[in-house]
């Protein structure tokens, strides 16, 4: 055997086994409840607070790399809001290609709930320019989008009845693979006090925990287990739901490699310093 | 590896002619596709190698491809070009608002004053763009980063950790822990970064406690980050599962099959090119 394949076989074990850890759960299926946690509830129980009819803003800040993470948020916070029949309108900060993919995942979504575009929810237009329009928006919504995303004037749209500026939406959440909570916080909670909830990728979610302890951000999905956790407050298990039985087989795995790793490593030290 | 891209390319396409594009037989070439992709992905699991390195260069042509048109179609022509075009030549039903849009000429200039880094002679136009962007910013954001991310962060420190609650404005002792624990956190951590006092007696304990607090945020964020990893994984093997039925008419199986032929087919090919190791020198005998 060359040294080569002898130096390539441990790692090939360590992919097989994760493999097998992702692979097995997923084929075996299932799905589980896990309770949310209070920060998860925080943006849960501001939308429970809006009464029926209210619009609620939602900025879909993500690109198709983060959909299989943000896909089931998203799902959930629109199940959320259809049942508490709240007018959803959904833009984006993020990058061109996000309000695409917003528009496919928004209108799956409302052909389940049986959502009427123009009634029930509006699409709007990607805006570039991170912190400018939020600030533009604060103070004329029609200054920068006066047409949604299918060039249908925003006063046209029932969806869009008694909105003029950012603040006469009394709740608004972000879900973000990018930094664009962080627009949202110094642009629309900062400067117009707008109130505000997020969902974002695990990675980016210990950035934003000081945010909750003072307020400025009532509540933070954080990652698919975050999004799991929603799917048990609205009692609605989706693929969030379906997917944490793998996460925490591979979790589990992880854990028992890196104790091995570590085991091995002192073994082998140890060996090294007795000769 | 996401095909989104590609997925949103055909669907465009299908809208566009539904006859050909919108077909069955389209949406599934589009599913073997999505599936071949994903799996030479993943070949770089064993090594670097040609059919990888494809499917990376087409994953990052077609992505990049695909957001310039929608960026020129949904931000720079609507928003810049069709404007100013009207600013010279006014629509019939609304000349004054067309008139309006000429100030559009001072963020066109400007953008193409950054476009000019690619012109080495007047890469120093850039400069002015660069200039603008960031007096604005500095200007709008310094003061709402102080608001947002000091003083409202500080308050709740400042404002005493003993939190009280309920009809008897009785001491909330798990809300008061954490507020201690932060306050301690935070002092810490900034001790063990204070380099003008040297780290010696309570001084040196309390930066070791800060050392503490740092691994432990940076351990929550590594495990977040391995937590995402994970998801996105899972994401593309539920896809492949889906594909690996006979409601996926055995896709993944299929396409694995020829992904691995290739790669082995390629790598015998690399291996039989690469020369042997030349024979080590004879060491110099001893005089």
């Amino acid at each position: 055997m060359s040294p080569e394949l002898k130096k390539m076989i441990p790692r090939w074990t360590v992919f097989g086994i994760i493999a097998l850890a992702v692979t097995i759960p997923l084929v075996v299926g299932g799905s589980t409840r896990f309770p949310a946690t209070p920060i998860v509830r925080g943006v849960y129980e501001e939308i429970e607070k809006l009464p029926e009819g209210s619009p609620i803003l939602i900025s879909s800040d993500f690109d198709p790399g983060s959909e299989a993470e943000l896909e089931p948020m998203m799902n959930a916070i629109l199940a959320h809001c259809w049942r508490r029949k709240l007018r959803v309108v959904v833009m984006s900060l993020c990058s061109a290609n996000s309000m695409p993919l917003a528009e496919e995942l928004v209108k799956k979504a409302a052909a389940e709930h049986k959502a009427e575009y123009g009634r029930d929810y509006a699409l709007m237009k990607f805006l570039p320019g991170g912190t400018a329009p939020i600030l533009t928006l604060g103070q004329s919504w029609s200054a920068i989008l006066p047409k949604d995303y299918y060039e249908t004037p925003v006063a046209d749209l029932p969806a869009m009845k008694g909105i003029t500026k950012l603040t006469d939406f009394p709740y608004m959440v972000c879900v973000a693979s990018v930094a664009t909570p962080d627009y949202w916080i110094l642009a629309g909670n900062a400067k117009y006090g707008l109130k505000m909830g997020m969902g974002c990728t695990a990675v980016m979610a210990t950035d934003y925990y000081p945010y909750i302890s003072t307020k400025q951000v009532s509540g933070l999905i954080g990652g698919l287990a975050g999004a799991a956790q929603y799917e048990a407050l609205v009692e609605r298990p989706g693929l969030a739901s379906s997917k944490m039985p793998t996460q925490s087989v591979v979790h589990v795995t992880l854990v028992l490699l890196i104790l091995a790793g570590n085991i091995l490593h002192f073994l082998t030290k140890k060996k090294g310093s007795a000769a | 590896m996401n095909t989104l891209p590609l997925t949103l390319l055909a669907q465009e396409a299908a809208a566009a002619d539904p006859g050909f594009w919108g077909g069955p037989g389209m949406q599934a070439f589009g599913l073997w596709v999505a599936v071949g992709f994903t799996l030479a992905i993943y070949t770089f699991l064993y090594r670097d190698n040609p059919v990888f390195k494809f499917a990376e260069h087409v994953f990052v042509g077609v992505s990049n491809g695909y957001l310039l048109c929608y960026t020129w179609f949904t931000v720079v022509k609507p928003m810049l070009v069709v404007p100013l075009w009207h600013a010279i030549r006014p629509p019939a039903d609304k000349p004054l608002e067309a008139n309006e849009t000429l100030w559009l000429l001072v963020p066109a200039f400007l953008s193409l004053c950054m476009l000019m880094r690619f012109v080495p002679k007047a890469a120093w136009m850039s400069r002015w763009a660069f200039a603008f962007m960031v007096g604005t910013t500095s200007g709008v954001l310094i003061p709402l980063t102080v608001q947002a991310q000091i003083y409202k962060q500080l308050f709740p420190m400042l404002g005493g950790f003993v939190s009280r609650g309920g009809d008897t404005d009785a001491v909330l002792w798990v809300a008061s822990l954490k507020s201690l624990l932060i306050l301690i956190g935070v002092f810490a951590v900034l001790t063990y970064f204070l380099f003008s006092v040297e780290h010696k007696g309570p001084v040196r304990v309390f930066a070791r406690t800060g050392i503490v607090f740092l691994m432990i945020a940076f351990g929550a964020s590594f495990g977040y980050t391995v937590m995402a990893r994970e998801s996105l994984l899972i994401g593309r093997v539920k896809f492949l599962i889906t594909q690996a039925g006979s409601e996926g008419k055995y896709r993944t199986f299929a396409m694995m099959a020829v992904v691995v032929a290739l790669v082995a087919a390629l790598e015998m090919l690399r291996v039989r090119a690469t020369p042997p190791p030349a024979a080590e020198p004879a060491p110099p005998e001893a005089k």
